[in-house]
């Protein structure tokens, strides 16, 4: 697949498994998995960052709510990713390509279901490349 | 209707009162330029004779109470007695929206409120009288101008109020602080003529929407005015955008369309929550960005999500910084 269809997964460091993260770079090439310590710890920076340099989306897989390990971190998530996506909104930009999924350890066979009906949402959007559109004089 | 000499010498008279040694006045004095005034910070009961208000008080002098309160906490030495400052009705809510939010005392603050039926921007009134100004006098809607060139021009202004001065909303001075009002009514009212801001979030498709922004933020020059005029960004020495050695560069300053996005795709998720929609941002832009088509929606995104208008509380944090566990989610 096109280096530019990329989508972004950050995975919860709870939720790792070697496995799955082998099944999912298998399946899906274009998918790119980082894994940080605890869904809370992300950035919707980053999110910006990647959908307005050409990422198609950006996908979190998270504890369910009651289950992190750090207590609040994915609470305290859903609150930015909300603000986020409304700002995505207000920019004229598809709220659609940041989602956040908030999974129990050990279902893998929901995750991978999901991921696939996240690619099929964001399918149709075009990329966002900005880096090569050319500023206009105003 | 509007007095505006009544209106300054009371003012005057009433901070004339209360004013005691240690106290500092934040307000609005004649600058050296016809047609634009300056904020002035008076600390001795001499100088309150130099405040002048009038509709060209366009500042939001919100945002120079949080510079204080960092200096008091930098030099150790805080400011002993109270802080007065003179607000327009529209700027109230940024105010409280600072207390909540923790960057300035409650205690310290006394709000001053005056009567006002909008405010004229330095460029509408250039505009207005099409010459070279030496003097500006106003006198309700009326304005009184001498040229460089010793002609007298009146002008009616209420059709050049600001774009924010015809939403009843923002005008509306919340009802949980005491403060001073000072006018010839008991109360404020908005007079204005309410007039139909469409959200283009609401009208436009989402394509549509695309390429106005575009358009509109290619102009971006990246200056940083608007960050620094806001009173809801108050980061003011660890802001994201100035950190000048990241191990990976992905915010840097160059003019190019991506990275302006970045630079108003963060600053309205860091303002998203604490935005109340004051316009200062808007009327600072050199390039005549009409930001507006964003704060506006994030505005009434903050009501939707979390309930609260932002700055209508003084005791309530903004909902990002303050969640606590077993609270309702959005």
């Amino acid at each position: 697949m096109a280096s530019n269809e990329l989508v972004f997964l950050f995975l919860c460091k709870s939720l790792k498994r070697k496995r799955l993260i082998k099944i999912i770079e298998n399946d899906f090439p274009s998918i790119k998995v980082i894994d940080i310590p605890c869904i809370g710890r992300f950035n919707p920076i980053l999110a910006f960052k990647m959908i307005t340099a050409g990422a198609k989306g950006v996908l979190l897989l998270g504890c369910d709510p009651g289950d992190c390990h750090y207590r609040e971190g994915n609470l305290i998530s859903e609150r930015r990713i909300a603000v986020a996506k409304e700002t995505l909104h207000a920019f004229g930009i598809q709220e659609s390509r940041l989602q956040a999924i908030w999974y129990n350890p050990g279902k893998d066979k929901q995750i991978l279901h999901d991921i696939k009906k996240f690619l099929l949402d964001i399918a149709s959007l075009p990329v966002i490349n900005l880096k090569t559109t050319q500023k206009k004089e105003g | 209707m509007v007095n505006w000499t009544k209106i300054t010498d009371a003012t005057r008279h009433y901070l004339k009162q209360v004013f005691q040694s240690d106290d500092l006045i934040l307000s609005y004095t004649d600058s050296h330029t016809p047609g634009m005034m300056t904020p002035v910070v008076i600390r001795k009961a001499e100088d309150i004779d130099s405040i002048i208000l009038n509709p060209i008080c366009t500042q939001n002098l919100a945002v120079y109470l949080s510079e204080f309160f960092q200096n008091d906490i930098q030099t150790g030495k805080p400011v002993k007695g109270k802080w007065y400052i003179t607000v327009k009705p529209c700027d109230v809510r940024s105010v409280i929206q600072m207390m909540a939010d923790e960057q300035i005392l409650k205690e310290h603050i006394e709000l001053i409120v005056f009567d006002c039926d909008g405010t004229v921007t330095n460029k509408n009134l250039k505009e207005l009288f099409k010459s070279e100004i030496r003097k500006v006098d106003f006198n309700d809607h009326q304005a009184k101008a001498e040229t460089l060139l010793n002609e007298e021009l009146t002008a009616d202004l209420s059709g050049l109020y600001q774009v924010k001065c015809s939403d009843r909303e923002i005008c509306s001075i919340p009802a949980v602080n005491e403060f001073t009002f000072i006018g010839e009514r008991e109360r404020f009212e908005f007079s204005g003529t309410a007039k139909n801001t469409a959200i283009i979030q609401d009208t436009l498709t989402q394509e549509e929407c695309f390429e106005k922004v575009s358009a509109e933020l290619s102009k971006c020059i990246r200056c940083n005015a608007c960050r620094n005029i806001c009173p809801a960004c108050f980061c003011s020495d660890r802001c994201v955008m100035d950190k000048p050695k990241l191990s990976v560069p992905y915010i840097t300053k160059e003019i190019t369309l991506d990275q302006i996005f970045q630079y108003h795709l963060i600053r309205f998720y860091h303002v998203a929550p604490n935005c109340t929609a004051c316009g200062e941002c808007e009327r600072i832009c050199p390039q005549g960005i009409s930001l507006s088509i964003f704060y506006k929606y994030l505005h009434r995104m903050n009501k939707h999500l979390f309930g609260d208008e932002s700055g209508s509380s003084d005791s309530d944090r903004q909902k990002l910084l303050s969640y606590r566990f077993g609270e309702d989610l959005v």
